[in-house]
């Protein structure tokens, strides 16, 4: 019968062929209405509470994490009976922390939601959970943890309960840690479930971004313990210290003391947690001198090697300003090293006001820096119109302005940066969950503050204080640093100038010329019993960080003999010159010399000298190298040799000045 | 081939066509196992190929049955008929023996079986049923105009028919009198005695309707899906969503979203819709014409088949392959109401593809033994 078996066959494949003709209809006609119900019974918008993103240090080290915690919620309605409600509560009670009575409170209200305790440790959840108490359930939240502890604590402040920043990094980059704002949504099972990905079910992820920042943490707990250290050594009320870059402006480090724990901002003190670094104004001293003096070198109204006379006092529309001493003659690079007060204040007060303004302004003096952080002071810096006819020389020796640590950072860095005022940066670039780069920040320039030249000038006069100046408390072993001292008096507004009241300043950069670390350390009221000046308590808070940061860094240190060493090497070649020159005398370099070598090495020459003070040269009225006619009288300073020298900078405790 | 000394015939290869269908439509099976169940793996077994593993296991004794069944002298299956029909009563009697026979979700249906786990008597029953059917037929064909010699005919499929309905198992039960018929109707079944034949079944069928509520919601299911979506409905309109989001190309292999729960039974029953949602119409076209070849080539066995026995079970192991193929692919585009039947060689099931390929065997063995004509070639 192969009748019925070609009837057979033909009937399966017809009907296959409806098959075929219905898959058509369904997967061609109708496929944009299956995608659609497809799509939307299958995607669905995240309800899920996104991971706050971490923030890490520009070498990836986590700063601040977000844990997994469970919370404990309840429905209300549950617990509507009173009964009910007083023996959960008392339960609970001592598990959560609470009292009973509070729970209770907390339970009797309408609704299906109440939180009973937020972000509980594990132990506690699991104990809880193990009950299956109808009515009790858990939420997930993260809990923000800070591995380093109080480490950094004022550049990455804190969170609040609902996991939004409040403070610091956390506060200015909290958009980008809790993630971007996209209409996120999953594809999910018939149960709303996430399905899995290549075979794993993996959970959409809808992490914040990571911040990563210039800081490094090994450098930032050098500073963190330098600073506390020397606080604690000179009992003072609190000190704060920048490190930048200073070619590039990223904050390397940045802390306070006192500081406070990021994961518990509750139990410390309000101004423990001020980041003093940034908001704190004080008035700078004689840290002031190199910025002015750059100033006045830019517009060539003095130069390093330019004689002046120190009479211990300047007179000044009736008032007698004192310095700490009677410096005699001396050239302005050695007033930097002394840190003279007469001199700087001349230097001052040969710039136009309105020069010295604007020279000040464009050190980034009296603004904002633009540092990645909330709280942040500009300073204070009158404009002209309110100046008194003392205010340029005040200036000079960083009076009637106040500044924060992180302006005289990057000021600083500045200098060591060919005169380049950079924009300080917290922040250098934001991942995605994956790790993709989503922004990258670099290097940005604020403005020229003064000429490459000047820079390289003032370097060299900066140089010195650090090599034989008051400064010398922060030279590190192999390595170049320019710096300069600064005690600042503490002023009150209603009763100006405290006295015994002093901040302890130090600014610096190492190596000289091709700078890795600028800092500025300033040091608020140290017992004056201990010491106060900058030179003393500030510069070794400089040498202690410089040094370890960079061995850290692998920085090379640098080849030849170190300053110190050159500085000696002068003396001995200052000693065999007398040169006369077209019946003139060309006057050797004094500096450095004991009264005997001079007394010896002029008696050969035809020229007189009238000493004033003992000890070495540090100064004379003729400039070296200058040609002068035979006979011609030189005054020299001297002082007692350096290692018994005073690091002495500050400003004249006693003079007279009008009250403001 | 060597000749057999008992046969006179000449002996060909076994058909390419059979074999390379059968394999292509294997290793669907095995991407798609592996795909819609991975979920299922996970979950229940923790580990995302365990379907895949154990389909890939049957499809190895499935292939080693094939080659055996296809060298076999043909006069073998023949004599094997009557020892059949008893091996099938003895399964199916003891599948049903609480403590013996493994129940799930209220179906006494699976024997243990060691190393493979579980063994599907009923999965058996319908090829032995093919060869018993086959041979009494074959030996008793005068008989077949007789509504007496009919009945005798059926009573060995009827009494299978009514232990597996008993398991319960009503889907694969009622395919076993289904095969029977397409044997008598080959050889040569009066119009008249099948028409009433059908109305018996029909009235049948009333009955079973009746009597359990539950088949006739599904009727109702398919017949207006719609007006239930979420109940009735449901299972009609996520097989067409799978499909049907699939498009012309689909979402590609592994990407499809409704055998995450949407679709009831995605590895077995409704793996063809996973197939057309990942994959899309070239993929559900390219099955189904698998299929076709396999009926093609399948009643082309038994076109060239002298002896009535041969042409029989050719005819009906065709029937049963491309039958349940035909039939499930109906179930899930919607064409018929929703029947638990697997998709054979594709779906996931150790007992369905090793009778399935033992069925291909059987196909092959025949294959190579037909009558030579000029017009073989295209199968008469």
């Amino acid at each position: 019968m192969k009748g019925r078996i070609l009837f057979l066959r033909a009937a399966t494949i017809a009907a296959f062929a409806i098959v075929m003709a219905r898959l058509f209809q369904i997967q061609i006609l109708d496929h944009e209405k299956y995608l659609a119900r497809s799509l939307r019974q299958s995607h669905q918008a995240t309800r899920l509470e996104r991971e706050r993103g971490p923030i890490l240090d520009r070498r990836g080290e986590a700063l601040a994490v977000s844990i997994r915690v469970k919370s404990l919620a309840a429905d209300p309605k549950r617990f509507s009976d009173p009964v009910a409600r007083r023996r959960i509560a008392s339960r609970l009670a001592p598990l959560l922390g609470i009292s009973s009575e509070e729970i209770e409170r907390r339970l009797d209200r309408k609704g299906d939601f109440a939180w009973l305790k937020r972000k509980l440790p594990d132990t506690v959840a699991e104990a809880i959970a193990a009950w299956k108490e109808p009515g009790l359930f858990f939420e997930t939240e993260f809990r923000r943890e800070y591995p380093l502890g109080s480490s950094a604590a004022h550049i990455l402040g804190f969170v609040g309960i609902d996991d939004d920043g409040l403070e610091g990094i956390e506060k200015t980059e909290n958009r980008l840690l809790k993630g971007p704002r996209i209409a996120a949504s999953f594809t999910h099972d018939a149960r709303g479930n996430p399905i899995p990905v290549n075979g794993k079910i993996a959970y959409p992820e809808y992490n914040g971004y990571k911040v990563v920042l210039t800081v490094d943490a090994v450098i930032q707990s050098i500073a963190e313990e330098a600073l506390a250290t020397q606080v604690e050594a000179y009992e003072a009320k609190s000190g704060s210290i920048v490190v930048v870059d200073p070619v590039t402006g990223e904050i390397l480090a940045l802390a306070n003391v006192p500081t406070f724990d990021p994961g518990a901002p509750a139990r410390s003190k309000a101004s423990a947690r001020r980041n003093r670094a940034i908001s704190d104004l004080f008035e700078p001293g004689s840290s002031m001198k190199p910025f002015v003096g750059a100033i006045a070198m830019e517009e060539k109204l003095v130069r390093s090697n330019e004689i002046f006379e120190c009479r211990g006092y300047l007179e000044l529309y009736g008032h007698k300003i004192r310095c700490y001493k009677s410096h005699g003659w001396l050239d302005y690079a050695r007033a930097l090293e002394v840190s003279c007060n007469v001199v700087a204040m001349q230097v001052a007060q040969r710039l136009p006001k309105e020069m010295l303004y604007d020279g000040l302004r464009r050190f980034g003096y009296g603004e904002k820096s633009g540092i990645e952080l909330t709280g942040e002071a500009a300073g204070k810096l009158r404009p002209v119109s309110e100046w008194s006819g003392l205010s340029p020389v005040m200036l000079g020796i960083g009076q009637e302005i106040s500044v924060t640590d992180l302006q005289l950072a990057m000021a600083t860095s500045a200098l060591a940066n060919g005169g380049r005022l950079m924009k300080p940066r917290l922040v250098r670039k934001i991942l995605d969950g994956e790790g993709n780069v989503v922004e990258s920040f670099g290097p940005k320039v604020r403005r020229q503050a003064v000429s490459a030249s000047t820079a390289r000038a003032m370097a060299a006069a900066l140089e010195r204080v650090v090599a034989s100046g008051t400064g010398r408390r922060a030279q590190v072993k192999g390595y170049s640093v320019a710096g300069k001292t600064g005690t600042g008096q503490v002023a009150d507004p209603r009763l100006g100038y405290l006295p015994g009241h002093y901040n302890a300043v130090f600014i610096g950069w190492t190596p000289k010329k091709n700078p890795v670390l600028a800092m500025a350390i300033v040091i608020h009221e140290p017992s004056v019993e201990k010491g106060y000046y900058g030179g003393l308590v500030a510069a070794p808070v400089f040498q202690w960080v410089a040094t370890e940061a960079l061995s850290y860094l692998e920085v090379p240190g640098e080849m030849g003999k170190s300053i110190v060493e050159k500085s000696r090497r002068r003396r001995a070649r200052a000693r065999r010159q007398i040169t006369i020159r077209n019946g003139r005398v060309i006057m050797p370099d004094l500096k450095g010399l004991t009264l005997r070598d001079v007394k010896e090495l002029l008696e050969r020459a035809p020229i007189r000298f009238r000493p004033q003070g003992s000890g070495v040269a540090v100064g004379q009225s003729i400039a070296p190298g200058e040609a002068v006619p035979f006979d011609s009288t030189v005054s020299v300073t001297f002082e007692p040799p350096e290692e018994i020298q005073e690091l002495v900078d500050i400003a004249p405790p006693e003079k007279e000045r009008p009250a403001r | 081939m060597k000749p057999r000394r008992r046969h006179r015939e000449t002996l060909f290869p076994p058909d390419a066509f059979l074999v390379t269908t059968t394999l292509f439509l294997m290793a669907v099976g095995f991407i798609f196992v592996y795909s819609a169940g991975v979920m299922k793996a996970e979950i229940y077994y923790g580990s995302t190929s365990h379907f895949l593993v154990r389909q890939a296991l049957a499809a190895v004794i499935g292939i080693v049955t094939m080659i055996v069944l296809s060298r076999i002298p043909a006069d073998l299956l023949e004599r094997a008929a009557g020892p059949f029909a008893i091996l099938t009563f003895l399964l199916l009697f003891l599948v049903l023996i609480p403590g013996v026979g493994i129940k799930i979700s209220g179906a006494r249906r699976w024997l243990p079986m060691p190393l493979l786990g579980r063994f599907q008597p009923s999965e058996f029953a319908r090829l032995a049923v093919v060869i018993v059917v086959a041979r009494y037929v074959a030996r008793n064909g005068e008989e077949i105009g007789t509504w007496t010699g009919v009945g005798k005919m059926l009573l060995p499929p009827l009494l299978f028919f009514l232990l597996i309905v008993a398991e319960p198992d009503f889907d694969t039960a009622m395919m076993i009198p289904a095969l029977a018929l397409v044997i008598l109707f080959v050889a040569g079944l009066p119009w008249r005695i099948l028409t009433g034949i059908v109305g018996v079944l029909l009235a049948g069928a009333a009955a079973l309707v009746a009597a359990a509520p539950y088949r006739l919601e599904r009727i109702r299911g398919f017949l207006d899906p719609w007006s239930d979506v979420q109940g009735k409905g449901y299972h009609i309109i996520q097989g067409w969503t799978a499909m049907g989001s699939g498009g012309l190309f689909g979402k590609g292999i592994g990407q499809g979203v409704q055998k995450y729960g949407f679709l009831p039974e995605p590895h077995t029953d409704f793996i063809f819709a996973v197939i057309g949602e990942e994959i899309g119409l070239i993929g559900t076209v390219l099955v189904t014409a698998g299929f076709i070849v396999l009926a093609w080539r399948g009643y082309r066995a038994a076109l060239e088949q002298k002896e009535p026995f041969a042409r029989y079970a050719a005819a009906g192991v065709t029937a049963l392959i491309t039958g349940q193929a035909l039939l499930n692919m109906m179930v899930v585009t919607g064409l018929a109401p929703t029947t638990g039947v697997p998709l054979p060689l594709i779906s996931y099931g150790g007992t369905s593809i090793v009778f399935t390929c033992a069925a291909i065997g059987i196909l092959l063995n025949f294959s190579r033994r037909r009558v030579s004509s000029g017009n073989g070639r295209f199968g008469g």
